[in-house]
């Protein structure tokens, strides 16, 4: 008997590790973005509005300026993004709502060129209100940012709300970004 | 062209008819009455279906044919030929085309050489077929690379991230998963022989060659990975306990630990049910560890693209696979029966302390890795495990392995006297306290005197094993891979010692300014633009100087930009040496001074080197040995006083002795034209050798014959010199490429 406990034991821890692994992915699949915010020391902050990018040729009225962060007046959504990324392919739509309901929706094109952004733009859809361009990612490190997608909600006086990492739906903007406003 | 627009299509039908094929074999080998001419044949026409979807898949990105979505997402026009093939295995759906290839790879090698496992080596091949089905299974439901994109979505390509476009972050996950796959060969033959109850010597030996290429693949993908993150991320420091690398560890370590029980199943049928356990268990480790991965339940922060029912299908498949293997072990493993027991001084005894401290090594990576999941999910709160934890918890189990690993190989099997284990191991005592007493006096912290007195107690394990099996003429290939191995563990262990000893320093200067650092001088030549074939650099030329010497290097480290790719990246400057690194960082510009990083790591060339020691080690102890009909060149029947000539010796049997039971014979061999002759001994499973300077002569015993002849097979291979040879010149070219590429 004792020996065949010891044969089954193997067995015993495995069941619990599969099982613990399970339950893991479950918390983490019923609530993968749904957890909101992430944290960041930029949120309750101002929003840093001294290095703003550079403005995508041709589309200079839609430049980045410092008032736009600082004292925007509306919620401003600062946008990380790029072409390369899948999941930012996954976001206009969560965006059109950002727009649709009062954002300033501030475009940062992270790690790759205007004219291979402008190229996504016309399939994926455009609503920004600002378009800048962070060539080598030094924004990105001002802001802190891991990867992209990644978005900062900044409020009318200029301070971080709230910093949200991955795809962008419209039942995520309802639910992470409009009650934050 | 109608044939080219039809690739997709060509390779989903190929992933099917493999799964087919696959599933086929599986029943092949598992029937009560095992066919295995046909699991052997339908295991190549697996491997063939998968090589030739892997080929399409490379097709459609060598083409950019943005019609299919795995391209689209994953490749870019302008991406280097190399690179974009590369990529075809670089998202998820790729990786799992080219592992489920190396897979029934694998499995055709194992089907066509599933003799030596016996009544166990279909079941075997069974057991892989099936693991290599349900990767199938889940390639072709859920990830499926060639599915086409709506048209209207086509567009110019996603995948041009030039961080990632580097060639050893394209050969480095192949190699891994090559070891990977020999996990899976390792669990396979467990399987077998639990499916058939019956683990023994012979098992051991059979199952060895599968375990050591294994260790080596993973050992190879580990090292390059590492060696990437040295050389390319330019930080200092080659690994970084980040849950990916991790990841890849446990399956070593276990494998490790797998490598020496399998040794001592061959060797003495001890740890037997051990050793089926710990197959069992470092599959598992290397499935779970890139489910963890690849599902995005470790990446936190970056588990965008998750999808559930993707993770739950990789969820079912590595669970399935393990309790698979260890529910038939709780149900078959009372019948394997155990060997002789032995004594804690002995040999066996000091394996099983290489067991226990590898999977104690195991099981805090295991638990640093997943403690913070699990503190994540039950309070919310995000907990960082760095790499302090790591060196407290495992530094005193690495030195425990080392202790063990100095006097253990000389120890006698099953059992030895604590006396005799003492002798053995107060010579490896002076090195050891000389080199702690070294770098005491040189100012090493408590963990460096303990580091290197360790390594150069394991060097002089080494020393002394090498010693001893020459003197007993015991040292053939696997002797010798054994102590190669073991050696280069040591050499890593100076060389990860040492290199905790770096010495970093941030300086900004001007043209024409120097600082001392290291004991060199480094001085600031220019700072200059350059122009590359795509991108534009700006950076720095570096002179260093030794401070007492006028014999130095000039090193570039620079900032580039990529214009098309809209890219900067940081190029390291560095003169390599086999005492020490010498690296410099280019920060960015200040006012016409540039901020460099200067650092030097001592004895970094070690690691490589010490790494390729235990891959080349590992790859000599466990290559099988050739069957003996093919080994030898010509098979003669000879009697008493017969003399054959072969090779242009002349071979007399001087004497032959015994029945069908247990014989042996002797064999004089002379040269055709010489006048001298030399006899040696022969019997079954010990074949007679003279090692004749670049050659060596052997005999190996095949059968006696009724008429009273004695059938021996004669023949002639590369002698140990040769050999030597070989080594020392391979080594010396090693060491030369090094130095003139440094």
């Amino acid at each position: 008997m004792r020996r065949r406990l010891l044969l089954a034991a193997p067995l015993g821890v495995g069941i619990v590790g599969v099982a613990g692994l399970g339950a893991m992915m479950a918390t983490r699949l019923n609530a993968p973005a749904g957890s909101g915010s992430v944290a960041s020391p930029r949120v309750g902050t101002a929003a840093p509005s001294d290095l703003l990018g550079r403005p995508w040729p041709g589309e200079e009225r839609r430049a980045l300026r410092a008032e736009d962060l600082a004292r925007p007046g509306r919620p401003a959504l600062l946008w990380f993004w790029a072409s390369w990324c899948p999941a930012c392919a996954q976001s206009p739509a969560g965006l059109a709502a950002a727009s649709d309901f009062g954002c300033l929706l501030c475009g940062v094109l992270w790690r790759d060129t205007p004219d291979r952004g402008a190229a996504a733009l016309r399939i994926w859809g455009d609503s920004y209100a600002r378009l800048t361009h962070d060539a080598d990612g030094r924004l990105g490190d001002v802001w802190g940012i891991f990867g992209v997608p990644e978005a900062f909600l900044i409020g009318p006086d200029g301070v971080v709300r709230r910093r949200i990492v991955g795809a962008l739906t419209p039942e995520r903007v309802e639910r992470d970004l409009r009650p934050w406003v | 062209m109608a044939a080219e627009g039809s690739v997709p299509e060509v390779g989903t039908l190929a992933l099917w008819s493999a799964l087919v094929a696959s599933l086929l074999a599986a029943w092949s080998g598992g029937r009560a009455t095992p066919r295995p001419a046909a699991a052997r044949a339908l295991a190549g026409l697996a491997a063939a279906l998968l090589t030739g979807a892997q080929l399409l898949l490379a097709w459609a990105f060598a083409v950019s044919d943005m019609t299919v979505a795995n391209v689209l997402d994953n490749s870019h026009p302008a991406k280097p030929l190399l690179l974009r093939v590369a990529g075809s295995w670089a998202s998820h759906e790729g990786s799992l085309v080219l592992w489920s290839m190396m897979t029934a790879w694998a499995l055709w090698a194992l089907a066509r050489h599933m003799g030596p496992l016996g009544e166990a080596g279909p079941r075997a091949v069974s057991a892989l077929a099936l693991v290599l089905s349900g990767f199938l299974l889940f390639l072709v439901l859920t990830s499926s690379p060639f599915v086409r994109v709506p048209p209207e979505e086509i567009g110019p390509g996603f995948g041009l991230n030039p961080i990632l476009q580097h060639w050893a972050l394209s050969i480095h996950p192949p190699l891994l998963f090559l070891g990977y796959v020999g996990t899976a060969v390792s669990f396979a033959v467990a399987v077998g022989a639990l499916w058939v109850g019956k683990v023994d010597r012979a098992w051991g030996a059979a199952a060895r060659p599968w375990v050591g290429g294994a260790f080596v693949a993973l050992t190879l993908g580990i090292g390059l990975g590492s060696w990437w993150a040295y050389e390319e991320l330019g930080w200092g420091g080659f690994w970084f306990w980040d849950p990916v690398e991790n990841a890849s560890l446990l399956p070593w370590l276990l494998t490790g630990a797998l490598l020496h029980t399998v040794a001592a199943v061959a060797a003495r049928g001890v740890l037997r049910r051990w050793a089926v356990l710990l197959a069992i268990a470092a599959f598992a480790s290397a499935i779970f560890g890139s489910f963890l991965v690849r599902s995005g339940v470790l990446t936190s922060v970056h588990a965008f693209a998750l999808d559930p029912a993707r993770g739950l299908a990789m969820l079912a498949l590595a669970g399935g696979v393990t309790l698979a293997g260890l529910g038939l072990y709780a149900w078959r493993g009372g019948r394997l029966r155990e060997g002789a027991p032995f004594a804690p001084w002995s040999r066996d005894g000091m394996l099983v302390a290489n067991n226990v401290g590898l999977c104690a090594v195991a099981a805090v990576v295991a638990g640093g890795t997943v403690w913070p999941l699990i503190v994540e999910a039950l309070s919310g709160t995000s907990l960082h495990v760095g790499p302090a934890f790591y060196v407290a918890a495992l530094a005193p189990l690495a030195l425990g392995i080392g202790l063990a690993m100095g006097p253990g190989p000389r120890l006698a099997w099953r059992r030895d006297r604590l006396t005799r284990t003492l002798a053995r191991a107060w010579p490896l005592a002076p090195a050891a306290v000389g080199a702690a007493g070294a770098s005491w006096a040189m100012g090493g912290g408590s963990w460096g005197v303990l580091g290197f007195g360790v390594a150069a107690w394991v060097l002089m394990g080494a020393v002394l094993d090498l010693a001893e099996r020459w003197r007993t003429g015991a040292l053939g290939r696997r002797g010798v891979g054994a102590v190669l191995a073991h050696a280069g563990v040591g050499v890593v262990a100076v060389a990860v010692v040492a290199m905790g000893l770096s010495s970093v320093r941030s300086v900004v200067l001007g043209p024409g300014e120097e600082v001392v650092h290291a004991g060199h001088r480094w001085i600031v030549l220019a700072i200059e633009d350059r122009t590359g074939p795509n991108f534009l650099e700006r950076g720095a030329r570096v002179l260093i100087v030794p401070e007492h010497g006028s014999f130095g290097r000039e090193i570039w480290t620079s900032r580039r930009v990529f214009p098309v790719e809209g890219q900067v990246t940081t190029e390291m400057g560095s003169w390599r040496g086999l005492w020490r690194d010498l690296r410099a960082v280019h920060g960015g510009e200040e006012q016409g001074r540039v901020l460099l990083r200067l650092s030097s790591e001592p004895l970094a060339a070690w690691l490589w080197m010490g790494g390729l020691m235990i891959v080349i080690g590992a790859g000599l102890a466990t290559w099988p040995k050739a069957a003996s009909g093919r080994l030898c060149g010509e098979a003669v029947a000879l009697a008493p006083g017969k003399t054959a000539t072969h090779a242009g010796h002349r071979w007399t049997l001087a004497a032959g002795n015994g029945d069908r039971e247990g014989w042996g014979v002797r064999v004089r061999i002379s040269p055709a034209h010489g006048s001298f002759a030399v006899e040696v001994r022969a019997s079954p499973g010990r074949a007679g050798r003279w090692e004749r300077g670049w050659r060596v002569l052997r005999v190996a015993p095949l059968a006696v014959a009724p008429d009273g002849r004695f059938q021996v097979a004669l023949s002639v291979g590369v002698g140990r010199l040769f050999q030597a040879a070989v080594v020392l010149s391979l080594t010396g070219a090693i060491v030369l490429a090094w130095r003139l590429w440094g």
